[in-house]
């Protein structure tokens, strides 16, 4: 057979205190659709961004094309031949395609920096042709462009640097469902013109449809590398998973009541998709999706941050909630997924962070009642052993897990009846992490209501009585505590529909 | 050592207050060497007569640019309460209801600022010059740009009246200043003001109306435009088409002299109070030594660039 376009051998990563790739191997030939699969965290990141010349490897080898190659850069990567394009896209939405195929490229521009329009309008839609993007015009600004065309920019882009390899990272997670088959089509193209390609994705159905080749991480080690005939999706999952991990989560003492405290009938998530669910007194309701399933928008409407239809029911009494400070009075507190961006004033003092939505009650009269302030701040402080010389350091300095606490505190303090939870461990260490499921655990057998949603298996599967399963807009099923493992969720999150369901 | 500085005000310990103070009290020493005219009390007296209406709109922009917004269309809002109360007193209302009328218009005109602004998410910046141009052109529309005067004496004693030998109006600037700062450092309202300057999307998330907040920022804004429209009528015996010309430029320098970060989230009204004392008296002190208009302005922008330079200096 031909020779590998590119061969990766013995590649490792080291950040400071952590080991994010060991020696990995990895090949990839001309014309294949090779799928790289892993959890988050087991490096498929870092190994794309060593291929993008983002980081250069600690120790290890690349070779394009039989030589050996070191990468300075992005833009060298592609000037050699390898190409990547980001899940999230980056084009000029207010400049024309062509112009955002072959921005600053020296062979489109004459003297004084004139740029030959005609020479790139031409190019740019010879590239989108052959691409399959005929209907495409490439002097249309890119805002006016669906999702799917706008991908196709990204790869024409990509293309325009002649790439022998193209990366894609999570291609699917931004387009509907019919333009999937569109982009399909697409990769089809590229593969009959002997572009390598590693497709990354978490969802099976598309990895055995489009994939040639499969290659799991996990922990930063290459599991293995098979055909994608040799394989199902059982021994795939199994393979990303590995062995169970230890016991980091907190065992339930005693059940929860089956008191319904909240009560969601038809919520819009969008124009198509409502959902429907129950949360329980002291239940800790796990809801699981893939990127893409709107997980995050059922957290973003339960807390009125964005507006829809549906009947939301809290202790038996029809509630609309329209805004956050609706849902604050209703009693319900979302500690946010992005904690840096939504969840912490970092100039602002701990003291200050934990107490900042509950200001009304701490005042009298007008001024502010300092003392009662520090109170709750010293109490939730000490209740969430937050790690500061005192409370009123500015959050910015903490760690990621502390100012992590200080988030759930601020939101404690307030005194819910239902906590939301997103992403409650995302970037803290393990030592925090297993601090913030103890404290989670406690709060549910104290009878607080919690809805976890997580992209994280073991912790949705660890600390849920129940899991909801979403997938693109619907929850598709229900998992008792202890019925399923992490092979079955992500079945279930990626795959809706299988034999002999009843739905 | 470190308990010391723990115990100073914030603003002292981080030193700015202390910077600005050394300037003043050097622009004091200077002149008072420089003129003989300068350290006086008839001509410090006068000078906070001068400064009030400045002073006064300071108030809310040094809120507005906190919260990392800006208003620029306090000098036209100025304009347009006062002829309008002018007008309402020439078709032979009280005296007294027209200073509400001016205000209530003031206070209406900072409301749409604030819909447009905090309701329709429109950029201040944009909003504001819409409104200065605007509000303008109105002005002279409303009264063919005629000056409007013949106030009863009675209304004189807002802005020329001293009490114990202090300008009232300057007193009634010191009190606005100890309220707003009681209400800047010592209520939520000031905690939701830094915390929208610094990150409005926590303060959104924390079930805190940021549309409320800036809504109330604006409409306070129109407001103190207008109290400074009416103390300006009252000092200079006059309504006029051009009143709070450029206002909005002194009102935005003394902030920011002041220690008002420009984007937002830091900032203190003691600060943009030493401001606005820096750039009135080393205005008169200019004046007094006969220095052109033109070379004051050359000079205050100087200042400027130099107190915002300093602090990239400082590693601020």
């Amino acid at each position: 057979m031909n020779r590998p376009v590119l061969t990766m051998e013995g590649i490792s990563k080291e950040f400071p205190g952590v080991k994010a790739l060991e020696s990995v191997d990895f090949e990839l030939f001309p014309g294949e659709v090779h799928a790289l699969m892993g959890e988050n965290g087991a490096g498929k990141s870092t190994l794309m961004k060593i291929l993008s010349g983002v980081y250069a490897p600690t120790q290890g080898t690349i070779r394009l094309k039989g030589e050996e190659v070191a990468f300075r850069g992005t833009l060298d990567a592609q000037r050699q031949g390898v190409s990547i394009i980001h899940q999230e896209f980056n084009l000029f939405s207010n400049l024309s395609v062509a112009e955002n195929i072959f921005i600053d490229r020296p062979e489109m521009t004459g003297p004084f920096g004139r740029i030959k329009w005609s020479k790139m309008i031409e190019e740019a839609q010879a590239l989108i042709n052959s691409i399959g993007g005929s209907d495409l015009d490439v002097r249309q600004e890119v805002r006016h462009l669906g999702v799917h065309s706008q991908q196709v920019v990204e790869i024409a882009k990509a293309l325009s640097f002649k790439a022998d390899v193209l990366i894609m990272d999570e291609p699917s997670a931004a387009l509907p469902e019919n333009e999937v088959k569109k982009m399909f089509e697409v990769i089809h193209h590229l593969r009959s013109q002997g572009v390598a390609i590693v497709y990354v994705s978490h969802r099976m159905k598309e990895i055995f449809e489009i994939a040639d080749k499969v290659t799991v991480l996990r922990d930063g080690q290459k599991i293995d590398t098979k055909s994608i005939d040799e394989v199902t999706e059982q021994q795939l999952i199994q393979m990303m998973v590995g062995k169970e991990v230890q016991q980091l989560y907190p065992i339930r003492q005693q059940p929860h009541d089956e008191e319904v405290i909240l009560k969601v009938s038809n919520m819009s998530l969008d124009a198509e998709h409502k959902i429907s669910f129950e949360l329980r007194k002291g239940e800790i309701l796990g809801l699981f999706g893939i990127p893409g399933s709107g997980s995050h928008t059922v957290a973003e409407r339960l807390f009125g941050l964005k507006r829809g239809t549906g009947e939301i029911v809290i202790n038996g009494k029809p509630v609309q909630i329209a805004t956050p400070r609706d849902a604050k009075d209703h009693k319900l507190a979302y500690v946010p997924p992005d904690r840096h961006r939504q969840g912490i004033i970092k100039p602002m003092s701990i003291r200050k962070n934990i107490t900042f939505t509950l200001l009304p009650s701490l005042s009298k009269g007008l001024a502010l009642n300092n003392t009662a302030i520090q109170q709750v701040s010293s109490e939730y402080m000490n209740k969430l052993r937050i790690k500061a010389p005192h409370d009123e350091q500015a959050v910015d300095y903490l760690s990621g897990g502390n100012q992590q606490k200080v988030v759930i505190g601020k939101w404690l303090a307030a005194k819910p009846d239902i906590l939301i939870l997103e992403e409650p461990t995302r970037g803290v260490d393990v030592g925090a992490k297993a601090e913030i499921y103890s404290i989670i655990h406690k709060l549910a057998e104290e009878g607080l209501s919690i809805l976890l949603i997580s992209s994280e298996m073991p912790e949705v599967l660890g600390m849920s009585d129940r899991i909801l399963v979403l997938y693109k807009g619907d929850i598709v099923h229900t998992f008792a505590h202890g019925e399923a493992d992490q092979e079955q969720l992500l079945q279930r999150a990626s795959h809706p529909r299988m034999e002999g369901d009843v739905l | 050592m470190r308990v010391w500085i723990d115990r100073l005000p914030l603003a002292l310990r981080t030193n700015k207050l202390i910077v600005q103070l050394l300037l003043l009290l050097f622009i004091l020493v200077l002149f008072s060497f420089l003129s003989p005219y300068f350290l006086s009390v008839t001509n410090f007296m006068n000078v906070l007569n001068q400064m009030v209406e400045v002073g006064l709109i300071a108030i809310p922009m040094t809120l507005i640019i906190i919260s990392g917004a800006m208003d620029l269309s306090v000098g036209s809002i100025l304009a347009f309460s006062a002829v309008a109360m002018g007008v309402g007193f020439e078709n032979g209302l009280n005296i007294w209801l027209c200073v509400l009328i001016g205000l209530f218009t003031g206070l209406v005109c900072g409301a749409i600022n604030g819909y447009l602004i905090a309701r329709h998410r429109m950029q201040a910046i944009v909003v504001t010059i819409g409104m200065l141009v605007m509000l303008r052109g109105l002005v002279y529309v409303m009264n063919e740009g005629r000056p409007i005067s013949g106030f009863p004496d009675s209304f004189y004693f807002l802005g020329q009246q001293y009490i114990a030998g202090i300008p009232f109006n300057a007193i009634v600037l010191v009190i606005l200043f100890l309220i707003a700062n009681f209400f800047m450092n010592k209520t939520r309202f000031g905690s939701y003001v830094y915390g929208i300057g610094n990150n409005e999307e926590v303060v959104r998330y924390s079930g805190i109306s940021v549309t409320r907040i800036r809504f109330i920022l604006f409409m306070l804004s129109g407001l103190f435009s207008a109290i400074a429209g009416v103390f300006l009528v009252s000092r200079l015996a006059s309504a006029e088409a051009t009143s709070g010309t450029n206002i909005e430029l002194d009102v935005i320098t003394a902030t920011l002299i002041g220690g008002t970060h420009i984007f937002g989230g830091r900032g203190s009204l003691t600060g943009t109070f030493v401001g606005l004392l820096i750039i009135v008296f080393l205005r008169n002190g200019l004046n007094l030594l006969g220095v052109s208009v033109l070379y004051q302005a050359v000079i205050l922008g100087a200042l400027l660039l130099l107190a915002v330079s300093n602090k990239k200096f400082s590693g601020e």
